[in-house]
């Protein structure tokens, strides 16, 4: 009985958070609904930063970014990525440079992502929660 | 001749590429001045075209533009070009890259084409202002007549434990003139290494390269054959606040016609927002390998400070200002370079 209750409230508190979660518009990681390569935080570095550029499967990998400036974009990169923007655009532009390695592809909003992600099972981008649909899966929900 | 020919290759593998594909065409560029303070002073910074600064203000010798387009060919070929025209030599554009880089794997990448020789920490972006603290790298030190080389390439990446490593290795052919002797030097097979290690704030470089037949023609006296060898070690630590940085070089030839050198600095920088001052030393050393005292080229030997600032003004550019004091203190008045005091400043922007 104790369980049962202890489990409602539990149920009942992660609803309300994942409600109020929505109202704030998650940002959430998505790739094509055919993808089932594992994607952690670490991956998400390392290939936002170029140091790999396949998925946990072999396959290979393409990021999608938003454009500079979006609220969006500094979100993700502080918190998934761990990097400011001035650092994310330092280290991109040494490294078009350098190595003639070239920054994730930058797409106009998260429509524009979620599209480019349904029709494309290479595609691995980010996204405000509330253009979501179902022709994307999303494999990391990080809440605002 | 053979480079314009490999430049050509390049070129001309971008548009097919980008009928099909996407390209992108990038660029950075340096707009930049100085003077040295004395009368009589000198001081060259570009050992290639051997422009220099005197006691007239300058705004040509460490100015350039730089265009890059990168095309995919296809999933796993891209081409790429890099297009620089130097200040100090009239704007005239010369190709510093053209090659296409095969993804042989997710770590394995093969290179063909012309390419940046990977001689030192900063080879890969010397002309790339917005890369590091200075108006230039240590001049005591990136002093190399040739940079680049028409060969092949291959960098793999991997882990040792938590160090992640980059090697990298090329054979290729390259020539160039020493600005200094005017001697031709033709290094027909040359071939080298890199290695790369990374660990949190520490990172390590070392090369080894080497000519075993380089040839030199020097006016009209007869050309003769001489291996060549050039070793770097460098130590970098960056923790994102404060940050140094420490080169070392050897050149070394075997023929009394040309003097070994060993050069070197260490820079620190900090900082602070938008604002890095940075501080330099770099030495200039050079040994005779000769063994009749009669013939000896007399070795150099100077060595200078560097004080400057940085200021990210934009999150695409920079403005720069440096005192550069320079000291030589080599007995020989005749190959002596001369003290110098040089005031210099820079903007480079990337777009």
């Amino acid at each position: 009985m104790k369980h049962f209750a202890l489990r409602t409230l539990t149920g009942l508190m992660l609803a309300t958070l994942l409600m109020a979660g929505t109202a704030l518009a998650d940002l959430v990681i998505v790739v094509h609904p055919s993808n089932n390569a594992v994607i952690d935080q670490s991956f998400l570095k390392n290939l936002y930063l170029g140091n790999t550029r396949e998925f946990s499967t072999g396959e290979r990998a393409e990021p999608l970014d938003l454009g500079a400036g979006d609220d969006l974009r500094d979100t993700f990169l502080n918190t998934a990525i761990d990097q400011t923007p001035v650092k994310y655009r330092r280290h991109w532009s040494k490294a078009l440079f350098t190595t003639g390695q070239q920054p994730p592809r930058e797409l106009n909003g998260s429509a524009a992502v979620i599209d480019a992600v349904a029709s494309n099972p290479a595609a691995i981008g980010y996204a405000d929660a509330d253009a979501l649909n179902d022709s994307v899966k999303v494999v990391m929900r990080i809440r605002l | 001749m053979k480079p314009t020919r490999w430049a050509l290759i390049g070129a001309l593998a971008m548009p097919l590429g980008a009928s099909a594909y996407e390209m992108r065409l990038n660029g950075f560029m340096s707009i930049a001045g100085g003077m040295t303070l004395g009368d009589d002073q000198t001081m060259v910074i570009d050992p290639v075209n051997l422009a220099a600064y005197d006691n007239n203000l300058n705004f040509a010798a460490d100015s350039l533009v730089a265009l890059q387009a990168i095309a995919e060919v296809n999933d796993s070929m891209t081409a790429t070009a890099q297009m620089v025209g130097r200040g100090g030599e009239d704007f005239n554009t010369q190709f510093e890259w053209a090659y296409l880089t095969y993804e042989a794997t997710d770590s394995l990448d093969l290179k063909g084409g012309r390419l940046r020789m990977p001689l030192f920490y900063y080879s890969n972006f010397l002309e790339l202002g917005y890369g590091y603290q200075w108006v230039r790298p240590p001049v005591e030190t990136y002093n190399i007549f040739v940079t680049t080389l028409e060969g092949v390439s291959a960098d793999y990446n991997f882990y040792i434990g938590d160090f992640s490593a980059k090697a990298s290795a090329y054979v290729g052919s390259t020539r160039g003139t020493d600005p200094e002797s005017g001697s031709e030097i033709d290094f027909k097979t040359l071939a080298g290494g890199s290695l790369d290690l990374a660990i949190n704030n520490l990172s390590f470089r070392g090369s080894y390269n080497k000519a075993d037949n380089a040839t030199l023609t020097r006016g009209a006296n007869p050309a003769f054959d001489f291996p060549i060898e050039f070793i770097s070690a460098a130590a970098q630590y960056d923790n994102g606040t404060l940050f140094t940085i420490a080169e070392y070089t050897s050149t070394r030839n075997d023929t009394n016609l040309i003097n070994n050198r060993y050069n070197g600095y260490a820079s620190l920088g900090y900082r602070i927002g938008t604002f890095t001052p940075h501080v330099t030393y770099a030495l200039y050393q050079e040994e005779t390998n000769s063994i009749d005292p009669g013939y000896n080229q007399n070795p150099r030997e100077y060595q200078s400070a560097t004080f400057g600032l940085r200021w990210d003004f934009d999150i695409a550019a920079a403005l720069k200002v440096e005192y550069t004091r320079r000291e030589d203190t080599n007995p020989d008045s005749l190959r002596a370079v001369g003290d110098a005091d040089l005031l210099s400043f820079a903007i480079d922007v990337v777009f």
